[in-house]
């Protein structure tokens, strides 16, 4: 066989290296986008909370996914009302403590935990046994002060323009949300997107301003590294403060999605089993493009332990 | 006594009495007994309030010491009279005469022993003690707001009238005094101790012996030498309280005297505690119906009896962990001046407190345990529902049911809205609604006050079982 190629071959083969050339990577990196796209939850179910942490963060990737060896770590948990943790009106203290304890092994620097409660501090922060957790573990604790505040434009806020946000929630490299899933007189439910408004200074703007697209709006901006959704136990009315009516799914759910998370906690209730868009922020922060809301197209697993 | 050893005396009196108020101190009954050391405040609070409290008691050593000591006191402990004469100093007015000004002091004690009797002890404010504390207890406000320094002012106004007349308090206006001064003429005559008649009877021999405040005894001018202007001669005197300008002419001293004054005395005391109590009876009558709006703090008397048996010593005003009391200014009428009403414009009545009634030393504010005061009604929340945000402008709001730790707030739906209305038989008016209220300018849910607080019953409250401490 002649080993000089022909003109025509020539052409041939470099047209197709060409082609494969452009397109072979396009093609690799398509297949990359969508397999990102498939947004993920992890729900695990059970009764031991540190065991469930443990498996949950090695479904999302092991606790080096997300903590970076001296940084500190911001968590946003829920510790507004001065309830016991079995009304469920704050994070399970439990699920805290694990939490800062695993993170901290992991070799993160300082555990943040910035909370502007809603009931005296120190009764919000000591009844929920959420300070004393913080305390054992080595969590900071703390109510954000006037300083602690940072104002922020929201670029892609339709009611929520500005917001002064506690500024170590802007500025972490590991931030944390931490909510419990439980009803709201004002919006239906509060879950994880909800859970920033114990991280602004003025909530009232939120509820002149059409509360749930300035919780859809305010996701647009903080965008935390993993969510964790206590629904260990929910509370079914007379939220957000309670006493209500509880149910115990013995559920935590991990994700990087807010809305995921927000729309499959809000399963776990009655009144929104079948269509978690009724609460009205989800199906707004769904439209909005921060996540996606519709359940049929996340991919949940479910994790015993 | 040496002057070193009387001033040591009374810088340490001063001392213990500021104790109790230091910024950091948590000492709710040493508060309240700093005032109620007083017995003119202990009387007229048992009296007036019909009830006499492990507090009442504080009044007991000073009762014995003026039984036995006269004024003794006023010279050598009073923390009030030490602060008055250390102001004096700075006086151009040094040796002004307060000889020839009416024994007001007596009117104050007897005025206010008849309306306490009459159930309404409304002059329990111009007690030194009671004044003093008005001052100290500034000292435990934790966030500043001018308001709730008015009930520094009679402290300050009172240092002022001394640079201006020095003495004029402690000789003539002081119900406290006063007080003493009584216990101590009865512990005299019942002792039969007879100063007069031991003594060679001129007013400078006498005044070498006694106690200096003793000079503030009466007799030595009445209200007819102050109006004939009767000259003086002025007595020299070691004492540091009293420079005394008796009018040493117009009393005859001796025995005589003595017994006729006292019947004098008595009589005018009986008419005076007599007028006062039917003084006392006219304004508890009239203040029915009045200050609806305030809201007094929890577990305060009827709103007839709280603006009389108020002492105005401020201790609650300061002592709130929330600073939501603040000293009135008129909107529970002329008798309710600088009486403790609530603010909830910013912060509320929480269920984890019941400081303000620890510190009470009158019973004005009855202490009341955390159990019963989250069963206690002190106001009613009221929804404007022009301003209400979810009733006005259909907003996704609640916040007033968010906050409301008794779920005295449900949620009406209207027009896809959650809508908050107030269960007025579960509303304890603690003001979480009123404070969160994001309506601007105006609060859509404000709470008004009501004459007599209210107890609610706990099995009403289906939820209401979360354990206290």
């Amino acid at each position: 066989m002649d080993n000089n190629i022909s003109r025509r071959q020539f052409i041939i083969r470099t047209a197709l290296g060409l082609a494969g050339a452009v397109c072979i990577p396009g093609a690799i990196k398509a297949q990359a986008v969508k397999s990102s796209s498939v947004t993920r939850l992890f729900v695990v179910h059970g009764k031991n909370i540190a065991k469930m942490l443990t498996s949950g963060i090695t479904a999302m990737g092991g606790w080096k996914a997300f903590v970076k060896t001296a940084k500190p770590v911001v968590l946003k948990v829920n510790a507004a009302w001065a309830s016991t943790p079995e009304q469920g009106g704050n994070t399970n203290p439990v699920l805290v403590e694990e939490f800062i304890r695993q993170c901290r092994a992991a070799g993160s620097g300082e555990v943040l935990m910035p909370e502007n409660p809603c009931s005296p501090a120190k009764e919000a922060f000591g009844r929920s046994g959420i300070g004393e957790a913080a305390a054992r573990a080595g969590g900071k604790l703390y109510v954000p002060a006037g300083r602690d505040f940072r104002e922020i434009d929201i670029a892609n806020g339709v009611s929520l323009k500005h917001a002064k946000v506690v500024s170590a929630v802007l500025d972490s490299e590991c931030l944390v949300n931490m909510p419990v899933a439980k009803s709201h007189g004002g919006s239906g439910l509060t879950i994880s997107m909800k859970n920033w408004m114990g991280s602004v200074s003025d909530r009232g703007f939120w509820h002149r301003n059409n509360l749930h697209q300035c919780i859809a709006d305010c996701s647009t901006m903080i965008k935390p590294h993993l969510i964790i959704v206590d629904a260990t136990r929910i509370m079914l009315t007379n939220g957000p403060q309670g006493p209500g009516k509880l149910d115990y799914p013995d559920q935590i759910i991990f994700g990087t999605d807010p809305v995921a998370t927000d729309a499959y906690a809000a399963t776990l209730f009655e009144k929104f089993k079948q269509q978690s868009f009724l609460i009205k922020y989800i199906k707004l922060a769904h439209d909005m493009g921060i996540g996606c809301g519709d359940l049929s197209r996340v991919k949940i697993d479910h994790i015993q332990v | 006594m040496q002057p070193r050893l009387r001033f040591i005396l009374r810088t340490s009196s001063l001392t213990c009495a500021m104790l109790p108020f230091l910024p950091f101190t948590e000492w709710a009954t040493a508060m309240s007994c700093v005032t109620s050391a007083s017995p003119f405040i202990a009387l007229s609070a048992a009296l007036g309030g019909r009830t006499i409290s492990l507090v009442t008691a504080a009044c007991l050593p000073l009762v014995i010491l003026a039984f036995f000591k006269h004024r003794w006191f006023c010279a050598h402990l009073c923390p009030t009279g030490f602060i008055l004469e250390l102001s004096k100093v700075r006086s151009r007015n040094k040796h002004v005469s307060n000889a020839r000004f009416p024994h007001l002091a007596d009117w104050l004690l007897f005025l206010g022993i008849g309306l306490a009797a009459a159930g309404y002890p409304l002059l329990m404010a111009f007690d030194p003690l009671s004044i003093l504390s008005g001052f100290l207890s500034t000292w435990q406000r934790q966030n500043l707001e001018w308001r709730a320094f008015m009930s520094a002012l009679p402290f300050l106004g009172l240092i002022a009238l001394n640079i201006v007349q020095p003495n004029l308090w402690c000789q003539r206006l002081c119900p406290l005094g006063a007080a003493q001064h009584f216990l101590g003429t009865t512990g005299r005559r019942l002792l039969k101790r007879e100063p007069q008649s031991s003594s060679p009877g001129s007013p400078a021999a006498r005044h070498r012996e006694d106690p200096p405040s003793l000079q503030m005894s009466y007799g030595r001018t009445r209200w007819s030498s102050w109006l004939r202007r009767v000259p003086q001669s002025p007595v020299a005197c070691r004492g540091v309280l009293c420079e005394q300008v008796a009018a040493a002419g117009s009393v005859p001293a001796g025995g005589q005297h003595e017994s006729s004054r006292r019947t004098v005395v008595r009589r005018r005391f009986f008419l005076l505690a007599l007028s006062g109590g039917i003084a006392g009876l006219l304004l508890a009558r009239k203040k029915s119906g009045a200050a609806l709006a305030v809201i007094r703090p929890p577990g305060a008397v009827n709103e007839n009896v709280f603006t009389g048996l108020c002492a105005r010593c401020g201790n609650c005003v300061n002592v709130c962990p929330e600073g939501i009391i603040f000293p009135d200014m008129g909107s529970s009428g002329i008798c309710g001046l600088f009486t403790p009403v609530l603010n909830y414009d910013h912060r509320y009545c929480n269920e984890w407190c019941s400081k303000c009634a620890a510190v009470c030393p009158t019973a004005a504010i009855r202490h009341i345990s955390l159990e019963q005061k989250r069963l206690t009604a002190i106001g009613t929340a009221r929804i404007d529902k022009s301003k209400c945000l979810a009733w006005e402008a259909g907003q996704n709001c609640m916040v007033c049911q968010e906050f409301c730790p008794y779920q005295a707030i449900t949620i009406v739906e209207h027009g896809g809205v959650n809508c908050p209305e107030v269960r007025e038989e579960l509303c304890r008016g603690c003001g979480a609604c009123q404070s969160q209220c994001p309506a601007i300018p105006q609060k859509a849910i404000t709470v008004r006050g009501m004459l007599s607080q209210r107890a609610i019953k706990a099995e009403n409250c289906p939820f209401f079982a979360r354990k206290l401490p």
